[in-house]
């Protein structure tokens, strides 16, 4: 196994622009040990760097069994927008994969709720497309509920009619641009939510998205019945090293980047209410 | 690739901020390949120009002729730093925005009815915006070749902005405050100048101007339980950093 | 494992054997204050006694023959473990990507005299950090691996001392190679390994009887009556989860310097950041090859903005800031590691500018207003 407290070199193999600052990475990892023992976990992420400018968690968007490892990132920090400068045959660094994803037993042949907000769907992408690539074989419904600013902040937006194919799928923005065609929901996620019906105790729900919308759709969801158990978020904090040494990512007691990003509500839930922790 | 065009310049100071700029020694030439160092006032013979990438500012406004030049300065430059006390918090010529000005003139010049200043020296942040602020009496040449390595390269500069205890404890200084008793102002001012006085076993005197959100007053009661008069506590800050210490305070108690 | 009695000028012959394998690091003084530090038999500060306060720290020369009259100083072992800066690696970037390069770890492996319990028990805690999670601390393991520990029981606990109460001393019990009690003229040295009998075996020694263990019972004995401070931790961690709300922790706001020295002298408080540190020297004109360094400091959950990331700062107030400090040393340590981040010895207390006292501020959270 490789060093990760060390950065490896990764090819842009190619990019693709999500939104106005949101942009989709392939990355070819170069060396070819790495590459080989490199395996990941939905819901898990790396630190992606670059020399001299410095180091950014984000998650990973791709599906072990997909070809090109992928990460969607919106431009924010020095690190994104440095990466937002570069092109395809570019070299940046990796550490990773990091951290604990999605429970994907808890997604087999039950019911699934994805609920993301935002570039929050990031990391919901690779359970979009695990669970895509056993739609076949497994029983159980999918439902996935996405939320963005406006129609052209849509992520993925040109994924979502073949997932449409597979699950049910519900966006909202909270603005329609009155220049574009927008058919769906405007307004906040837990409208939709609250618009459909799902079985409360046979369905696992997996959120990430703001930290406000998350709390919101959580107190919905338990109010609907689902147990806190069954409610897996990922969370976001200032990740440094990415391997729980250097204290800057405390969730209450958790260590976001190696007991999370992702964690079950009641896990958590005494702490999610508080601020400042 | 055509190098940014640098600025150097000076409004109320000592200078010792532009001798910082030379003492970066070998990277003084790395700066020159780097950057076109356009105006340097201290250092170089040459007028000012029309356009300026980076404006390094040295320097209170004390004058009206030096509020009329920043406005300048500013508009001319794409980024504006302040470099040192002097333009960051004021500097030392700030006492006197706590004094009467009429009598500094007279116990300091000889023919005081030709020096015409401003009532208050002010830092440059109070006349125009400003994109990026560097302390210190003088600054810190490692700060700034940080600061101009990090523009260049695009990234946000790595300058601290926790207290100098940090540094101290970093360098494994024991502290004079707590083992000697010795007044420091430490604990509520920015790290950066390496903790150079706690090294040689004195008190620090806050070159580096209080660190955001200070809390001075608890330091202050501190002071007077160490048997330190109030009135001596004050003039440990009343020094380069003044205004700024001071400003801290009232924003604190509000 | 083996136990005997010396003189104590054979302490010196301990310092001397270690020197041929290993860096000696003991307790030194440095302007008026016992740190650790490279040292020899004569450096240690024989005969000083310090006097110990909420943020006050003084020592005296008494006359006594005594060598180990001072109690634990202003540092531990954290600082050589894991050191305040350390360059993690080394890169150069090129147009077609970048190289890097991992320094080779330093030679002489490092011998550490007169630690303390508590000292001993904040190195396991550390280890749990750096050793225990998914990624090993290569760093760490590697200056940790080969280190000798000659620790000393305590004969002179400070006024900030609480070890008692947290169960981590006044006497090592484990994690030792050496461990020396002093008593009156003699020092009672037991090893605690093969590595720490070795050295006893090059010494003149004098087998001890069981009236020599008693007599170390009786320091003992004596030490835990002289520790006047304690912390109750029957409560631990429920009595803060049930108080983060609590007023006092406003009012520890207002006196909070939240200058970070609790963090950098507390044993096990491990936060650090690392970041790439370029110069003007060795980024070139073109933007394309540079080179630098990843380095590795030491910081602070005071610092304000530990946890900030871009468009917001997890804990912007003073007041959540020693919240944080104080739940996780008291709390959430114990759920992340299985027992309080706290081993009682009193340095945040001591070298805090403004005195603030850690057991204080629990007895106060305790309080019902």
């Amino acid at each position: 196994m490789y060093d990760r407290s060390i950065p490896f070199g990764a090819t842009i193999k190619w990019m693709k622009k999500e939104t106005r600052d949101t942009w989709t990475y392939a990355l070819r990892i170069n060396d070819r040990e790495i590459k080989k023992s490199y395996c990941f976990q939905p819901g898990q992420f790396n630190m992606l760097s670059l020399p001299g400018i410095g180091e950014a968690a984000i998650s990973i968007s791709s599906h072990a069994a997909d070809h090109d490892l992928l990460h969607t990132l919106k431009v924010a920090g020095d690190v994104t927008t440095a990466i937002s400068k570069m092109r395809a045959g570019d070299v940046i660094g990796v550490r990773g994969p990091f951290g604990r994803g999605w429970p994907m037993e808890e997604a087999d042949n039950k019911n699934v709720i994805i609920i993301a907000g935002g570039v929050g769907i990031a990391p919901l992408r690779s359970v979009m497309r695990h669970l895509a690539a056993r739609h076949r074989d497994r029983s159980g419904k999918v439902m996935i509920y996405y939320g963005a600013k406006t129609p052209k902040d849509i992520v993925y937006r040109d994924e979502f009619p073949r997932y449409r194919d597979m699950f049910s799928v519900f966006l909202a923005v909270d603005k329609a641009d009155p220049e574009e065609y927008w058919k769906g929901e405007v307004g906040l996620v837990t409208r939709l939510l609250a618009k459909t019906s799902f079985d409360p105790l046979g369905t696992t729900v997996f959120i990430c998205g703001p930290e406000v919308m998350m709390r919101a759709t959580i107190s919905d969801l338990l109010i609907r019945g689902v147990p806190g158990e069954k409610i897996y978020l990922s969370m976001e904090r200032h990740m440094n090293c990415g391997m729980g040494i250097c204290g800057h990512c405390f969730f209450g007691p958790k260590f976001v980047c190696k007991d999370g990003p992702v964690f079950r509500y009641a896990d958590i839930a005494d702490f999610l209410g508080l601020r400042e922790v | 690739m055509k190098r940014q065009r640098i600025g150097i310049f000076k409004l109320a100071s000592c200078d010792g901020c532009q001798l910082a700029v030379l003492n970066l020694n070998e990277e003084l030439f790395d700066l020159a390949e780097l950057y076109d160092i356009a105006y340097f006032r201290e250092a170089l013979n040459r007028s000012p120009l029309k356009q300026y990438d980076i404006a390094l500012v040295e320097g209170s406004v004390t004058t009206e002729r030096q509020k009329k030049e920043i406005i300048e300065i500013r508009e001319r430059a794409r980024f504006l730093m302040t470099i040192g006390a002097c333009a960051t918090a004021g500097g030392i010529q700030a006492l006197r925005n706590w004094a009467n000005l009429a009598e500094f003139k007279r116990q300091v010049y000889p023919s005081p009815e030709l020096i015409s200043v401003l009532p208050t020296s002010t830092p440059v942040s109070e006349h125009v915006y400003i994109d990026y602020e560097l302390w210190g009496c003088p600054v810190d040449a490692e700060a700034l070749s940080e600061t101009l390595v990090s523009l260049m390269v695009g990234r946000r500069p790595g300058i601290p902005i926790y207290s100098l205890c940090m540094d101290c404890k970093i360098k494994g200084i024991p502290c004079v405050l707590v083992s000697q008793g010795d007044p420091c102002l430490g604990p509520v001012t920015r790290a950066g100048c390496g903790a150079l006085c706690p090294s040689f076993g004195r008190g620090c005197f806050g070159c580096f101007g209080p660190k955001e959100g200070a809390n001075i007053d608890a330091l202050m009661h501190r002071f007077e339980d160490l048997k330190m008069a109030r009135k001596d506590a004050v003039l440990l800050m009343d020094k380069m950093n003044t205004y700024a210490y001071r400003r801290t305070r009232l924003e604190q108690d509000h | 494992m083996k136990r005997v009695k010396i003189i104590k000028e054979d302490l010196k012959t301990i310092f001397e054997a270690l020197a041929q394998r290993y860096r000696t690091i003991g307790p030194k003084l440095v302007h008026g204050t016992v740190v650790m530090a490279e040292s020899s038999f004569e450096d240690i500060p024989a005969g000083y006694e310090d006097r110990q306060g909420p943020g006050s720290y003084r020592l005296e020369k008494k006359e006594t023959e005594e060598i180990f009259s001072f109690s634990p100083g202003a540092d531990s072992f954290k600082k050589y473990l894991c050191p305040s800066s350390v360059t993690s690696f080394s890169f150069q970037k090129s147009a077609k990507g970048f190289v890097v390069d991992v320094p080779e770890r330093e030679g002489m492996p490092l011998a550490f005299i007169g630690s303390r319990a508590c000292d001993l028990a904040a190195l396991s805690l550390l280890d749990q950090v750096f050793l225990d999670g998914p990624v090993r601390d290569q760093g760490y393991e590697g200056r940790r691996k080969s280190i000798f520990i000659v620790s000393v029981n305590c004969n002179h606990p400070s006024e900030n001392c609480f070890c008692d109460a947290m169960g981590t001393g006044p006497y090592a019990k484990e994690g030792f190679d050496l461990c020396i009690t002093e008593i009156r003229n003699w020092l009672l040295v037991e090893a605690g390994s093969v590595e720490g009998e070795k050295v006893l075996e090059i010494l003149p020694h004098r087998e001890i009887d069981a009236g020599d263990l008693d007599e170390k019972r009786i320091v003992i004995a004596r030490c835990r009556e002289m520790i006047k401070k304690s912390m109750k931790t029957e409560d631990l961690p429920g009595v803060i989860y049930r108080n983060l709300e609590h007023p006092r922790w406003t009012e520890i706001a207002g006196k909070d310097l939240e200058c970070g020295n609790c963090t950098m002298v507390c044993p096990t408080c491990f936060c650090n950041s690392s970041y790439d540190v370029l110069s003007l020297r060795t980024v070139s004109s073109n933007l394309r090859d540079f080179s630098g360094v990843r380095r590795r400091t030491w910081d602070s959950c005071f610092s304000k903005n530990f946890a900030r990331v871009h468009g917001g700062n997890f804990r912007p107030s003073r007041r959540a800031r020693y919240r944080h400090w104080m739940t996780h040393k008291l709390a959430y340590w114990i759920e992340q590691f299985g027992s309080p981040g706290c081993v009682g010895c009193g340095r945040c207390i001591t070298w805090c500018p403004v005195g603030i006292d850690i057991t204080h501020e629990l007895e106060e959270l305790r309080r019902v207003r």
